[in-house]
């Protein structure tokens, strides 16, 4: 993988990637978000706020390669997901964008508000979920294309009591 | 007026009648004669290893503090100030010196003991004892391996010792995966999961052997295709057991030597058998399996699993993942990374259990149909060598056990 040094990415141009994958995600063309990472790409959401938390030595909530993404992409997809049914509608909205250029790496930082509902429950009255994150995209350009060298989010209340996430976020 | 419950008609050997799972009534009397007569787990003793460390938990609906006093002595008492029944500790754990109530400054001792109390010239001659009004004890505390039971308002009919007779050889093959015998709970991480269903469906859940291939099918084909994990449903799989007192096991497999060289890196194996010696440690790291301490606990393969009723009808479980002490890196990341695969609110399994208990919520809302079944394998079961209660890992004799001593104890409670 070759990062040209002097790519830079304008607060715009940073928006309107997260403004793209917030949309593939919400509209569920999943596949067509997985294209957005790297080969070599990591998607890991923390169990901790800590800045510092070593992966290897503290569980995360999800730490996938692309080999596990892949697998988690099939799992979802697969109808065998039972937490899954019925599936969940999300609502990505993204703001407080800020971005920089490290060593050839545009990294996006960005605060998430997150809505999911699940509708159709036998049980009814499924509460709509608010979710609140920190994310960190980090960005490198390869064919001329912008890709995720990696994806993480950091929910406010990753410790805490948390009913299901078995969606893609 | 309330009428005693025919709990051997409710609980019987082959089947649960459904209101155990729904009924107000039920759930005060498990209060009462399980969660505040009977050994509880509350800690490990990794998770307050210093003088002055504590952690908050819950004794059924009751908050408690487990600490550690200078001494090293380690203690449960209740979390309400016995002024004006304020919780003294509002944290989950820290380091403290003493527990200091913030509406009125009464301050207790890390054995309870009220030490002080603010402005004490405003009490006249005989209107504060402070030998009467400290932290309310726990009747009993002990620990086996560094697993800290309570009892909180009677001694139990049984000792530690006995209560755990017959699971014991787990217990000790749990702690000996550390090549020292020693593991630290919950410093790797915590997963804190809820659902809205009785308590007792985590008892059961966390030894079935019936379900994984239904519910866990996606996920045991990446654990089989990626993870070096043995199909235990082609041969390795082993038994259910009843190991006494409401205690039981899923023994998940039992791997031949070829296989355990598989299943982990040499390095490791070479480690172990330095440490415990080739049959302990070939013994050890040929078994998986799920062991439920009843009530409350369950230790799985990563985690020491605390089940925690908040009301008949929700239950908060905790996952506390354990770390191995003094093994390789490799193996304790390996512990991270297949823990979080299954486990995680995110993960390949757990968010399918907890659909199926919360389907199990709403299922069990039809009364008449009153009869939740646990009668398979009942025929064939045997009997080990320790009059320990057998079957197939996917029959139903784990799941038959906590109710011999859910009778015992809910009719032994009626008697006081």
């Amino acid at each position: 993988m070759s990062a040209n040094n002097s790519e830079q990415m304008t607060r715009a141009e940073a928006e309107d990637f997260l403004f793209a994958e917030a949309c593939l995600l919400d509209q569920g063309e999943v596949n067509e978000w997985r294209k957005l990472f790297t080969a070599d790409a990591l998607y890991w959401l923390p169990y901790s706020r800590d800045v510092n938390v070593d992966p290897t030595k503290h569980v995360s909530i999800i730490y996938d390669d692309m080999e596990m993404l892949d697998e988690r992409i099939k799992r979802l997809q697969s109808g065998a997901c039972h937490a899954q049914i019925p599936g969940s509608r999300t609502q990505h909205s993204v703001n407080n964008v800020r971005v920089k250029t490290v060593d050839g790496v545009v990294i996006i930082d960005s605060y998430l508000t997150l809505h999911e509902y699940r509708a159709n429950r036998q049980d009814r009255f499924y509460p709509l979920q608010t979710m609140a994150a920190n994310c960190e995209h980090k960005l490198v350009k390869q064919d001329g294309e912008w890709k995720m060298t990696s994806k993480k989010v950091v929910l406010l209340n990753c410790d805490g009591e948390i009913y299901d996430l078995s969606f893609l976020i | 007026m309330t009428v005693e419950r025919d709990y051997d008609d409710l609980a019987r050997i082959d089947r649960t009648h459904v209101s155990l799972y729904n009924d107000q009534g039920v759930y005060s009397d498990e209060m009462e004669r399980i969660f505040y007569r009977s050994w509880i787990y509350v800690a490990h003793e990794s998770e307050i290893p210093n003088p002055g460390d504590y952690k908050t938990t819950f004794m059924g609906d009751v908050p408690v503090i487990v600490t550690r006093s200078e001494n090293n002595e380690i203690n449960v008492v209740i979390n309400r100030c016995t002024h004006r029944g304020v919780a003294v500790c509002p944290l989950e754990k820290g380091n403290t010196p003493s527990f200091v109530c913030q509406y009125h400054g009464w301050e207790f001792g890390m054995d309870g003991e009220l030490l002080a109390v603010s402005m004490p010239r405003g009490y006249n001659e005989g209107e504060l004892d402070f030998k009467s009004l400290g932290l309310v004890s726990a009747k009993k505390v002990e620990s086996y391996r560094g697993i800290i039971f309570a009892s909180l308002l009677s001694v139990p009919d049984i000792s530690l010792d006995e209560k755990l007779r017959g699971v014991k050889e787990y217990i000790d093959m749990y702690m000996d995966f550390s090549p020292v015998g020693e593991i630290v709970v919950g410093n790797s991480g915590v997963n804190k999961h809820y659902y809205n269903a009785n308590w007792k469906i985590q008892t059961e859940g966390s030894v079935e052997g019936y379900h994984a291939p239904v519910t866990h099918a996606t996920a045991f084909d990446i654990m089989i295709r990626k993870m070096g994990m043995p199909d235990n449903y082609q041969g390795y799989g082993t038994k259910g057991m009843d190991g006494g007192y409401g205690n039981n096991l899923l023994e998940v497999y039992s791997l031949p030597d070829e296989a355990v060289y598989k299943r982990w890196p040499a390095e490791y194996i070479d480690l172990m058998i330095e440490k415990h010696g080739k049959e302990r440690a070939m013994h050890v790291l040929r078994h998986r399996f799920n062991l439920v301490i009843f009530p409350n606990l369950a230790l799985l393969e990563y985690q020491f699993r605390v089940i925690r009723p908040m009301g008949v009808d929700k239950t908060e479980v905790r996952m506390y993942h354990t770390m191995l002490k003094d093994a390789p890196d490799e193996i304790n990341t390996r512990r991270v990374r297949e823990h979080e695969f299954f486990y995680s609110p995110a993960a390949f399994g757990g968010p399918d259990d907890y659909a199926m208990f919360d389907r199990a919520g709403q299922g069990m809302k039809a009364e008449m149909v009153p009869w939740i079944l646990f009668n398979r394998g009942i025929k064939s079961e045997e009997v080990d060598e320790h009059g320990r209660r057998y079957g197939g890992h996917t029959q139903e004799t784990q799941q038959r056990a906590p109710y011999f001593e859910y009778r015992r104890l809910m009719k032994l409670g009626s008697q006081s």
